[in-house]
């Protein structure tokens, strides 16, 4: 299926849900914050969270900053 | 401008700190724009014949006073009175009667001032545009006019009849002045009338709105405070000398070329102090009752003078305290 | 210390009036080793879109934990930005101070106060506890103020600049009629520039670039903290004067507290 990713158009096949996904990009899921079509998800329903056509998801992190 | 909370917040803010800052900021702001002149002048009562109920005042039409209004003779006599103490700078009284005392009469005494005086001031009911720049012609260079209070509920119980009961036109006055030609006009409100926050604060928006739309004139303050009539049927409102002074620094600080004006009504002791922060112009000498400079027959004043040193003693005291005693600002030479 | 009143925001005692910035460090441990050694209480984050490429990082996990965090809403360039990126921190973590800056202009960097007034007000309405960085602009502080920042946050100068209190007197005028607590932020690049404003009665300042590109960063903070601590005892020594002797220090207002003659 067809999804967004910080702005990037990606395909996707067998990812099942938002923590398939997270494990797909990402070796250590520590401190990512998501939001899933403008809405976060918390990270105790990242297993639940089912994907579809045309979700965007933003993946977040807190940084250094001014 | 500050807001009618600030204002409120300085009068209730009783921290001596706080208040001889505001002194020493509104000091030095005088010092800058002012210098170290105080000008100096007096009253002269022509009449006190009034047509209006102003009950708080010692010339209200049913005061009971014995009414006097001077003729040409005693005015020359009355001038050449004040003239010979030094005074160059004449405020000409009357009462609010435009009957007893019409343009013409005010007119009559302006041509008589100038024989003794460079610089005439008169302190008269509100006129029309027209008379006030007939007076300007014939030689008045400044007008003083109270609103007295800015509260109209308050002005409606303290003006019960007579032509004063008009709150807008004598709203209007000092713009009707400004555009009559005459330069130097003096605005002020009767302190203890009603909350003084609220008619300073109004005044100050007055003054504003003035400088806005009349540029042209040079703008004096005063804050004479209210001495209650003994049989007062009305509760006024006490306004304590640290209240006064801090109207003064306000003032000061808030319009920094507009001079402040503090006349004998106040004694000996608050006028010395109130000329170090803020006040630029002050009366010397006075007398409040018509007739007052030479006459034996003593007849009521306006009000009571608290500040009794002759011109030569304020010249002294000033001159001791570092100021220079301006007596004429400028004259009229005729073209 | 004498005189002092506590700085108090969001309902928290702030005793440190050192706030740190945690951006452009050379190394994490670089910036935790500096809010250990200045002692700071309150340290500014942001928030950014994670490269997928990278591992991503917590910087949280790199501060100590009774550490107030602030979340800077850098990258936002108008007030509905700024007010999503605080939404997200929330949610996210818990966060609840938010230091709002909205840039919409790349080459000086300089804060859009129209939207940062926006960006105040709605934040304010939702509970957040709202620190606005501002250009120091008297009518824009009083906004703020009375729609009910935290804080107002003037910039001493531009942002990592290092060019200290160009915008002085009007930090000043700030500090004289605004209530709120005023914390000097942006363009302060030594702690002599931090104690200047501190002297001059501000309520904190912060700082980033300076420690964060020192050779020593850790030290660097240290410096910055006592040179706050330093300012303030200044500050406070000159409203002290001897509130005894009423006549001598109130020459032109003593009177009115005189026995009447």
């Amino acid at each position: 299926m067809n999804i967004t990713v910080n702005g990037l158009k990606q395909t996707i096949d067998n990812i099942k849900n938002l923590q398939d996904l997270l494990n797909h990009i990402f070796e250590k899921d520590k401190g990512i914050i998501v939001e899933l079509n403008k809405e976060i998800i918390h990270r105790d329903q990242w297993k639940e969270q089912p994907l579809k056509e045309g979700d965007n998801i933003e993946l977040i992190q807190f940084i250094g900053g001014g | 401008m500050i807001s009618i909370e600030e204002l409120k917040r300085i009068l209730n803010h009783n921290d001596k700190h706080f208040i001889e800052d505001m002194a020493q900021r509104a000091r030095e702001i005088t010092i800058k724009y002012f210098g170290r002149a105080i000008s100096i002048y007096a009253p002269l009562y022509l009449s006190n014949f009034c047509d209006n109920q102003c009950i708080y005042c010692g010339f209200n039409r049913k005061s009971g006073i014995k009414r006097k209004k001077l003729t040409l003779e005693e005015m020359h006599m009355e001038m050449e009175k004040v003239s010979a103490s030094g005074i160059q700078n004449i405020l000409l009284l009357t009462g609010g009667s435009r009957k007893m005392t019409p343009v013409d009469y005010i007119k009559t005494a302006v041509n008589a001032a100038k024989k003794y005086f460079p610089s005439i001031s008169l302190e008269v009911y509100p006129l029309e545009v027209d008379e006030y720049r007939e007076l300007f012609l014939a030689g008045v260079d400044g007008v003083t006019i109270y609103q007295e209070t800015y509260n109209k509920k308050r002005y409606r119980t303290l003006h019960t009849a007579g032509k004063k009961t008009d709150y807008t036109y004598r709203f209007e006055t000092p713009h009707r002045i400004a555009k009559s030609g005459i330069r130097m006009i003096n605005m002020g409100v009767l302190l203890g009338l009603s909350e003084a926050a609220e008619d300073v604060y109004q005044l100050f928006l007055h003054l504003e709105k003035m400088e806005k739309n009349d540029p042209g004139v040079e703008y004096t303050l005063s804050f004479p405070r209210l001495i209650p009539l003994k049989e007062s049927k009305v509760d006024y409102f006490d306004i304590s000398d640290t209240t006064l002074i801090k109207l003064i620094c306000t003032a000061r600080i808030l319009f920094p070329r507009v001079g402040i004006n503090l006349s004998t009504r106040e004694s000996a002791l608050i006028r010395d102090h109130a000329i170090m922060l803020g006040v630029t112009k002050i009366s010397a000498a006075s007398k409040t009752n018509v007739g007052g400079y030479r006459s034996d027959d003593h007849n009521d004043p306006q009000f009571e003078v608290r500040d009794h040193r002759s011109v030569d003693e304020i010249v002294a005291m000033l001159k001791q305290k570092g100021f220079d005693p301006v007596f004429t600002d400028w004259r009229r030479i005729p073209n | 210390m004498k005189g002092e009143t506590p700085l108090v925001i969001g309902g928290k005692e702030i005793k440190n009036r050192f706030f740190l910035g945690t951006g452009k460090f050379k190394s994490k441990s670089d910036m935790k080793q500096s809010i250990i050694e200045s002692g700071v209480q309150v340290v500014t984050v942001a928030m950014r879109r994670i490269d997928t490429k990278r591992h991503p990082e917590n910087i949280l996990e790199y501060i100590p934990e009774d550490t107030i965090l602030m979340v800077n809403t850098s990258g936002a360039r108008n007030a509905k930005e700024a007010v999503r990126i605080a939404k997200l921190a929330k949610e996210a973590s818990g966060i609840n101070w938010i230091k709002i800056e909205v840039i919409n202009d790349s080459k000086y960097l300089l804060p859009d106060n129209y939207e940062t007034i926006k960006a105040t007000e709605t934040l304010v309405s939702e509970g957040f506890t709202v620190l606005p960085y501002m250009y120091p602009d008297l009518y824009v502080a009083k906004e703020l103020q009375k729609i009910g920042a935290a804080a107002v946050m003037p910039l001493g100068s531009l942002i990592g600049s290092g060019q200290g209190l160009k915008a002085r007197k009007f930090i000043e005028i700030l500090i004289w009629e605004i209530d709120a607590p005023i914390i000097v932020d942006a363009g302060i690049g030594k702690p002599s520039q931090a104690a200047e404003a501190m002297e001059m009665g501000a309520a904190a300042v912060l700082a980033n670039t300076a420690v964060a590109s020192a050779g020593n960063p850790a030290a660097m903070a240290r410096a910055f903290s006592l040179a706050v601590k330093a300012g303030r005892m200044a500050y406070l020594a000159q409203l002290n004067e001897n509130k005894d002797v009423a006549s001598a220090s109130s020459p032109l207002t003593g009177f009115l507290y005189d026995e009447k003659k």
